[in-house]
């Protein structure tokens, strides 16, 4: 039996987390290999904040002159660890867009093709990274696939002049912004398959995009 | 591992992952260990070691009753005849809330009180470490002043004392609804 999943077309937070979830998983689909990097400092962050704060509680037992300054010092320290979590999630995501705040999903694939003939085989490594925004009251997903890595190799930087540049020096690789009622129905059924290949379509676009140029010069 | 994996598809769990239930067994532990930080930020802000108490005897009634939640605050003004404290008897782990009855300054300059429940017949004398020649109680046995109660407001809590399992289990079913939701 097939599941179809079902969402509120009155709640947007509900709508982007269920396109986020599909791009996802679309995403890993199409082979590419996600990196967790940032969620595991920010766990790792988290860890010590929990370690401060039993270690805050333990040191309180009692309340002795010794034990309220332990105290004291490990509340301070988890509120700092606090304070830096919640900058670098409203900050560091937020620096995107201006009015809303997109999710960025950080991805990195590692893309090997083979050569006709010789039988050799190339690893094109593209590191994409993936925002998508639904911004409140609109119906428009915005899905962005841009590369922001800034790799200094020059076949790199040569290969992605070809797409459009924005401010912070990132660079477009494709991208698309779309109505939600394309992939929902007027129940709030989900139509994942669809949404999926469109996602997989738009990968695939800016690999080729990106990969193809430099073949045909080989050739 | 493809052992769990296949175990966790016929539990129709097909996609989990165990980096994923680590990631959000952290956050849990993050979501609760705030509370602990709220804990540890109040006891500093009343100089106390248990900012909130709760009544589990009948003997400050009519003032409070069973169940009360007392919140209470450290003071480095000495204390006076009529001020309701937390005190600890030393060996005993659970506070005593009570009235100050009277108080006297000693011989070597401390002030020394005697505490006594509005719903008691007499003093506290009897409750203190009597056997090592406690007759009174000093400032370093108390925890500080009440400022404010909320009535009946701890009597989920006192059930929950009296019944430990229960304590596992709503904590338990807490963290399996947040281990399995989306949020």
């Amino acid at each position: 039996m097939i599941k179809f999943q079902k969402v509120s077309l009155y709640n947007s937070s509900q709508i982007q987390e269920c396109l986020d979830n599909a791009t996802i998983s679309a995403i890993k689909k199409a082979k590419f290999r996600a990196n967790h990097k940032i969620t595991w400092i920010y766990n790792a962050i988290a860890v010590i904040a929990v370690l401060c704060a039993i270690a805050g509680y333990k040191f309180g037992q009692g309340w002795s002159q010794t034990g309220k300054k332990f105290a004291v010092f490990f509340t301070a320290c988890y509120f700092l660890i606090w304070c830096v979590i919640n900058i670098l999630e409203k900050f560091l995501e937020g620096n995107m867009m201006f009015f809303s705040k997109p999710k960025t999903l950080f991805l990195q694939t590692s893309n090997k093709r083979k050569q006709k003939g010789n039988q050799k085989e190339e690893k094109f490594s593209l590191t994409i990274n993936v925002s998508t925004d639904l911004p409140k009251n609109s119906d428009l997903y915005k899905l962005t696939i841009f590369e922001q890595t800034n790799k200094n190799r020059w076949w790199y930087q040569h290969k992605l002049r070809r797409f459009k540049k924005k401010e912070d020096n990132s660079f477009v690789l494709a991208e698309f912004n779309k109505s939600v009622g394309n992939w929902f129905d007027e129940n709030g059924v989900f139509l994942k398959e669809k949404f999926t290949s469109e996602v997989i379509q738009l990968l695939e676009n800016a690999q080729t995009k990106f990969i193809d140029k430099q073949q045909k010069k080989e050739d | 591992m493809k052992l769990v994996q296949k175990l966790l598809g016929m539990m129709g769990m097909s996609d989990f992952e165990p980096s994923i239930a680590l990631r959000k067994m952290i956050q849990i532990a993050y979501l609760l260990s705030f509370a602990l930080f709220l804990w540890n930020s109040l006891r500093i802000i009343t100089d106390t070691e248990g900012p909130v108490v709760v009544v589990l005897s009948g003997s400050m009634r009519p003032a409070f009753h069973r169940g009360d939640i007392l919140f209470v605050k450290n003071q480095k003004d000495p204390y006076q005849v009529g001020d309701i404290v937390v005190f600890k008897i030393p060996g005993k782990e659970i506070p005593i809330v009570h009235r100050i009855l009277t108080s006297h300054m000693t011989d070597e300059g401390k002030q020394v009180f005697l505490t006594k429940g509005d719903n008691n017949t007499v003093a506290d004398r009897g409750l203190y470490d009597y056997k090592n020649g406690q007759r009174w109680i000093e400032k370093k046995d108390i925890d500080g002043k009440i400022y404010a109660n909320f009535p009946y407001l701890g009597m989920f809590t006192i059930w929950i004392s009296e019944k430990p399992y229960y304590k596992f289990l709503v904590v338990g079913f807490v963290v399996i609804v947040t281990f399995f939701s989306n949020e």
